[in-house]
């Protein structure tokens, strides 16, 4: 995609392309990596923001209510590594997850198979699996991080004056 | 089990849970359609039809995608 794409980049009208970046990129990501559609509200973008917010929340609140859990590094898995770091892009609520599923603030299983912790966390784990719909809850979970990936990606290239 | 949440964790009353598969694939199509309206158009109109297509397309789609594989067995 360039630039030129009228329908996804399109400047807002009277405004033109900034040569150097209407404001620091920093603030508009920071605040979106910590709650969906911050970084929009702070660009001005009050509607969308709203909009972000409530589906984010949403798609975040569906997934926990319906059994998802958040996703702990497993070496042995590489594929969980991409998982949790997905998660982790929803900022404080990957907290309100892992608290709320795995009961404390662990990323890690521990990689020795004998280890006790590692041993208490799986058996958790495979508690949580039981619940029916534990796959959709692990869906949407996961839906709501890549979610506000987006949404900072979003606020980076409209506050480097990429879109309007 | 009993929880080791600090928040005391959740039960197993599932209270607010969807059981249905069709509904989970109807909400999921909607949410993931509304968010991609507004992050990828500007006016109310084009929102919409966004909303409809994508949303409407994830549906039809998946259940096409079900049919099909409706006669592969469940066990081998």
């Amino acid at each position: 995609m360039t630039e030129t794409a009228p329908d996804l980049v399109s400047a807002p009208e009277g405004a033109t392309a900034a040569p150097y970046p209407r404001v620091s990129p920093i603030v508009p990501c920071l605040l979106a990596w910590l709650l969906p559609g911050l970084g929009h509200l702070y660009l001005g973008r009050k509607g969308r923001a709203g909009a972000f917010f409530l589906v984010v929340l949403l798609t975040f609140g569906f997934g926990l209510a319906s059994g998802g859990t958040a996703s702990l590094i497993d070496p042995q898995q590489p594929l969980s590594y991409l998982a949790t770091f997905d998660n982790l892009a929803l900022g404080p609520l990957d907290v309100v997850a892992r608290l709320a599923s795995v009961g404390a603030l662990v990323y890690r299983l521990p990689p020795d198979e004998g280890d006790p912790g590692r041993l208490a966390l799986m058996n958790q784990l495979r508690e949580r699996v039981r619940h029916p719909t534990y796959e959709y809850g692990n869906t949407f979970l996961l839906t709501a991080g890549l979610m506000n990936l987006l949404l900072l990606l979003d606020a980076f290239d409209i506050s480097m004056g990429r879109k309007g | 089990m009993p929880s080791t949440s600090p928040w005391g964790g959740r039960d197993d009353s599932e209270a607010g849970v969807i059981r249905s598969h069709f509904l989970n694939l109807v909400v999921f199509s909607v949410l993931v359609a509304i968010f991609f309206a507004f992050l990828t158009q500007n006016r109310t109109a084009d929102r919409l039809r966004v909303i409809f297509v994508l949303g409407g397309a994830m549906i039809v789609l998946s259940l096409i995608v079900a049919y099909v594989m409706y006669p592969f067995p469940l066990q081998r």
